[in-house]
């Protein structure tokens, strides 16, 4: 294929993205889901197959994952989350196990095996960070009672994330329990070394990317920070302990204003690879694959729904929040994105089960969608059923009385 | 005067605390640095009811302005 082919598919990709994006924000939810529907309607029995860019497109996903967790890692220092694993590691404990049971119920039921089973658990049970830390931005609960509760629980999920994906790598490879030992031995011991040199040797981990005494140069920063993590994320790879992992890890061992300086040169180059992940992902699906597995991706939908508000109560509840901040909690976890796309994308290229893949797109799309919504409605909701329970309550003391 | 701290992780630290007149004020420290005004429900200390996103430079005015400056 010549290089204008490629280009023309290119633009028309990209250009559509934009357009979809923008769709996403006038109407105000976030752009994941539309993203997977673009990726849909061009490629495998979409409307238009694309040729030429397909394998560009396949690298660019495997950097937005790596940008997706290099970026998740820069939010967070060291000391935030072993912080969060002392404080809040019971209410990581209950979501993952609660928000993990229907995905494996799921996989059982339809007949797909164990190995589908640890999939479709990781799929239900992460929520997605980046749908969730932009919904208590626009919603104005950045300062509510209940946000570092809900902060804690995606903290505890993505450190969960990080020992989880080594092992489904792993798995998925087929290596022998002695491998696989070996390899989550590998992730664990990079995951505590990590943690001992962010915390012991912060800045000087950082000066590796950039020295923050000197001007800042853009170029500079962006080229050693994205070289830095695509190198250890490649070495992970070699490993089979993941990628995203490794993306990760350099993320959480980058601090300081070196992390916030990379953080707002990467943002750009991040929105556009991972735009191009969440297609690639709805490229390898043919829309004619949705169908047949949507009825069962909705009730596992519902399930998640219901697992999410519960872990969300129980956990503000324990922190001591009254009922409405409660289910604010328990509706923000609702969305999966991110996450969910990439655990189902690594069962894919393994191959273990033809139906994953269109099954999990169908939950991500309904979860995405869904989760923004039930955050933004829970509060009026809630207000109009009390409202209009209220005169009975208050009716019937007064009834006793005389 | 006890003034509450909280991480949030992700975004930055949260100071708190409760005025004589029985309301929440607090101040959201992003991590980029931006600042964010947040006053809390009379009724509900847990609902955030107004966020006013400062600058630096409008933080650094609103503090002169309390100062009485």
């Amino acid at each position: 294929m010549d290089t204008a082919t490629t280009l023309l598919e290119l633009g028309a990709v990209l250009f559509t993205l934009g357009v979809l994006g923008h769709i996403a924000n006038i109407i105000g939810i976030s752009p994941i889901p539309f993203f997977l529907l673009g990726g849909l309607a061009f490629g495998r029995g979409g409307l238009l197959a694309l040729h030429a860019s397909e394998e560009f497109i396949e690298l660019g996903a495997e950097i937005g994952v790596v940008l997706l967790l290099l970026t998740l890692g820069l939010e967070y220092t060291a000391r935030e989350l072993l912080a969060g694993l002392r404080q809040h590691a019971p209410a990581g404990a209950v979501d993952l196990t609660l928000n993990a049971v229907p995905g494996v119920a799921a996989a059982f039921l339809l007949g797909w095996g164990p190995l589908a089973a640890l999939v479709l658990g990781g799929v239900t049970a992460v929520s997605s960070s980046g749908i969730i830390a932009k919904v208590l931005a626009d919603l104005g609960r950045v300062g509510n009672r209940e946000t570092p509760v809900v902060l804690s629980v995606l903290v505890l999920e993505d450190l969960a994330m990080a020992v989880y994906l080594p092992v489904l790598t792993a798995v998925l490879a087929h290596q022998t329990l002695v491998r696989g030992g070996l390899t989550l031995a590998v992730a664990l011991g990079a995951l505590v070394a990590v943690f001992v040199l962010a915390l012991g040797f912060g800045d000087t981990v950082s000066r590796i990317v950039y020295d923050p005494r000197t001007d800042r140069n853009n170029e500079v920063l962006l080229l050693r920070v994205l070289g830095l993590a695509l190198l250890v994320a490649g070495a992970a790879q070699k490993l089979q302990v993941s990628a995203a992992v490794g993306a990760f890890l350099v993320g959480i061992a980058v601090s300081g204003p070196v992390a916030e300086g990379a953080r707002e040169v990467l943002s750009p180059l991040r929105d556009l690879f991972a735009a191009v992940f969440f297609v690639f992902f709805g490229l390898e699906t043919s829309p004619a694959e949705l169908p047949p597995v949507l009825l069962a991706a909705s009730l596992l939908a519902v399930a998640g729904v219901g697992t999410k508000i519960l872990t969300g109560w129980w956990a503000a509840r324990r922190a001591g929040i009254g009922p409405m901040g409660r289910l604010r909690a328990g509706t923000a976890l609702v969305a999966r994105g991110e996450f969910s796309i990439v655990i189902a994308g690594l069962a894919i290229s393994a191959g273990i089960e033809p139906r994953l893949g269109p099954f999990a797109a169908c939950y991500v799309l309904i979860m995405a969608i869904v989760g923004p919504l039930a955050a933004r409605v829970v509060e009026p909701v809630t207000r109009a059923v009390v409202r209009r329970s209220r005169p009975r309550v208050v009716a019937e003391p007064r009834g006793r009385r005389s | 005067m006890n003034i509450e701290e909280t991480s949030l992780p992700g975004i930055g630290m949260r100071h708190d605390f409760q005025t004589r007149g029985g309301r929440r004020v607090g101040v959201v420290s992003h991590h980029g640095g931006r600042q964010e005004l947040v006053i809390y429900d009379a009724d509900d200390p847990d609902t955030c009811r107004e966020a006013i996103m400062l600058t630096a430079e409008e933080s650094g005015v609103l503090a002169e302005l309390l100062r009485g400056g």
